[in-house]
């Protein structure tokens, strides 16, 4: 009776090792994906030297009462060059835009805005990555939405695309400064 | 006695070496203990499946950092990982919580061996039965008797 359960086993297994690839192939599914936990969380609080001489310190009120897009970069990350337009458009759509400076030689880092245009409202200095771990960032480039409350909506942690900002952030941006 | 101290040489260069710089330790050795406890539990961001304590990324030193302020300022361990995980989520934790969406994991392989166990249990039960005997075939119907008794009279009886 029981041997010829057996019989199916080997094929039973087959069918759910087949699905679980399936799924894994079909749905996206990353398990490098380290997801969003802010999101739906206050923003931590934090307070940075300014980058430019005689700018003013990004701290955590820098995004009360007003939506605010946070983006932390570097001038030595490649990813951050090909988002850098999308941050100059955000800008000029009215888009509060600060910046935060990720392990960066200041001087290289201005350099860098120079050349490519500055969209920053403010841009604080993360010299040693204490900010990074206080947003949970793994790397750079990542950009999050945090809206009137302090409350952090979006964090993407890769490099912003046209479609982003198009699809999500621009309309993201309006629906909570309703 | 010169093998001996090549040899001790040889096991004290293989011991594990540490991405923890000196600089980055704690004076106080308590707190330091505590640091490198939840660090060897703390999965870097950037590597696969390393510890922060074994990592030698940037990021993994910002996170022991962290986790060191947090300490000297007076957190317990539950709260420093309480603090990287409402940033980096369960992600860091080498050791995954258990809750219902890592049910299957947890408990998957005892439930497997449970069920491999039960199988070969029945299984060594059934052999067994068959070879002593099962209880009702050792007891024979007064007319099975009969004609077991009648066959063997035949055969005893058979002419050479």
């Amino acid at each position: 009776m029981s041997n010829r359960w057996l019989f199916v086993l080997p094929l039973l297994m087959l069918v759910i090792m087949a699905g679980f690839f399936a799924y894994a192939l079909t749905q996206n599914r990353n398990p490098g994906d380290i997801g969003a936990p802010l999101v739906g969380h206050k923003a931590p609080v934090i307070e940075l030297a300014p980058l430019h001489e005689g700018g003013a310190r990004l701290t955590s009120s820098d995004w009360q009462g007003k939506v605010t897009v946070v983006n932390f970069f570097a001038s030595w990350c490649a990813p951050c060059l090909v988002e850098h337009p999308l941050f100059l458009r955000l800008k000029s759509e009215g888009v509060r835009l600060h910046g935060i400076n990720y392990r960066n030689k200041p001087e290289e880092a201005k350099a860098w805005l120079a050349r490519l245009g500055d969209p920053y409202e403010r841009i604080g200095v993360d010299p040693e990555g204490k900010a990074g771990v206080e947003f949970g960032i793994s790397g750079v480039p990542e950009t999050l939405v945090i809206d009137r409350a302090g409350i952090v909506r979006l964090h993407l942690r890769r490099p912003i695309t046209a479609d982003d900002v198009n699809g999500t952030i621009l309309p993201m941006v309006r629906e909570l400064s309703k | 006695m010169k093998v001996l101290a090549a040899l001790a040489l040889l096991l004290a260069l293989i011991a594990p070496a540490h991405a923890v710089d000196p600089d980055e330790m704690l004076a106080d050795r308590a707190l330091e203990a505590r640091a490198r406890a939840i660090s060897a539990e703390v999965r870097c961001v950037v590597c696969q499946n390393q510890s922060i304590d074994d990592s030698n990324a940037e990021i993994a030193r910002d996170m022991r950092r962290a986790i060191r302020e947090r300490l000297t300022q007076g957190d317990s361990d539950a709260e420093v990982v309480a603090f990287l995980r409402a940033r980096y989520g369960d992600y860091v934790l080498l050791r995954p919580p258990f809750d219902w969406r890592t049910g299957l994991l947890w408990l998957g392989p005892p439930l497997v061996l449970a069920l491999a166990g039960f199988a070969l249990w029945r299984r060594s039960r059934q052999t067994r039965l068959a070879r002593t005997g099962t209880p009702a075939a050792a007891e024979l119907s007064a007319a099975e008797r009969a004609r077991l008794d009648s066959l063997l009279g035949d055969d005893r009886e058979a002419p050479r």
